[in-house]
């Protein structure tokens, strides 16, 4: 049933995200974006990340994506769909992203494959220790269902908090424990950034007013 | 076949390229931010899969957030930029946008 579900929200990934790759039409590529986010989160929600899965819908689907939409329809007039292609830019896109993608694959498939082998040279051995069975042990399920929990309690010990039921604890505790603990610089400064970018976006996007309306409002005032 | 680290990885991997694809083959630049996006969630579902299968415990979620609040911001500018190259060339084709070339 699990696996049931995570091919349905990888298909829904990746479909969408072929759709926004390749569409012609800029609208449908922004719904697809939507699809992919959607499938995204629940992807966040298989890998026992809830905070994150709502976080990705609030953020990215009722924010980015508006914004991204409202971009599509003040910059593009509706009915010439621009299908102009750069002479070659194609094949020199699909030929560097395929060659991307083989490289990508062979690189975490062959992670796995080579941690039972003997990593000979040094480059082969990092890999094999990055991917070897006492760091990464998710065949181990036990291991698996209780990691994030187990590492938490050892860490931030709460003797008061008792998880019995497995993956249904959440992580919003968790994470707003480490914002004010851990991540308590990171979180200041990621605010000031936002902020800083926020004030930015609106000077840019502001309209300058001319001398005739500068004047004017300097002789109303 | 159980669900494993590398589903997740593979999933990332194919956001990562279509977004490069994006990115290099698109004449809009909304579309090129489209990828950007792509790449970004490509990003977080590794942080995701190595927070839950890859022994990086609950760091990795936080490392997620960050880049998820890192996207908001780009993409406020980046619309913003947007919007005054549309207002000055006419034209939101990155390739139409070289004043600056002789």
């Amino acid at each position: 049933m699990f696996d049931f579900i995570f091919y349905c929200f990888a298909i829904i990934t990746v479909a969408g995200a072929f759709v926004t790759a390749l569409s012609k039409n800029i609208v449908y590529a922004a719904f697809a974006l939507l699809f992919t986010f959607f499938g995204i989160a629940g992807l966040y929600v298989m890998a026992n990340a809830d905070f994150l899965a709502v976080t990705q819908l609030m953020i990215y689907v009722g924010g980015i994506l508006i914004l991204l939409i409202f971009g599509v329809m003040l910059t593009t007039r509706i009915g010439s769909v621009d299908i102009r292609v750069g002479s070659g830019s194609k094949w020199v896109a699909g030929i560097m992203a395929t060659a991307l993608f083989v490289i990508l694959s062979v690189a975490f498939l062959g992670s796995e494959a080579t941690h039972t082998e003997k990593g000979n040279d040094g480059k082969m051995k990092t890999v094999t220790s990055w991917a070897s069975s006492s760091t990464m042990p998710w065949k181990n399920s036990q291991w698996n269902k209780n990691a994030t929990e187990e590492v938490l309690k050892v860490k931030y010990g709460s003797p008061d908090e008792k998880k019995t039921n497995e993956g249904s604890s959440g992580t919003s505790a968790e994470i707003g424990k480490l914002f004010l603990t851990d991540f308590l610089l990171p979180f200041e400064v990621i605010s000031v950034l936002l902020l800083v970018s926020l004030i930015g976006a609106t000077m840019i996007a502001r309209k300058e007013p001319t001398l005739e309306e500068e004047a004017i409002a300097e002789s109303v005032s | 076949m159980t669900i494993g680290l590398n589903h997740f990885l593979f999933i990332g991997a194919v956001l990562f390229v279509l977004g490069i694809f994006s990115m290099l083959y698109r004449r809009n630049v909304i579309a090129v931010l489209m990828g950007v996006e792509l790449i970004l969630n490509a990003a977080n579902i590794n942080f995701i899969a190595f927070s839950r299968y890859g022994g990086v415990n609950i760091s990795g979620q936080m490392a997620a957030i960050f880049v998820i609040v890192v996207a908001a911001g780009e993409a406020a500018v980046a619309l913003a930029i947007v919007l005054n190259i549309y207002k000055n060339f006419k034209s939101v084709n990155p390739a139409e946008v070289d004043t600056l070339r002789d």
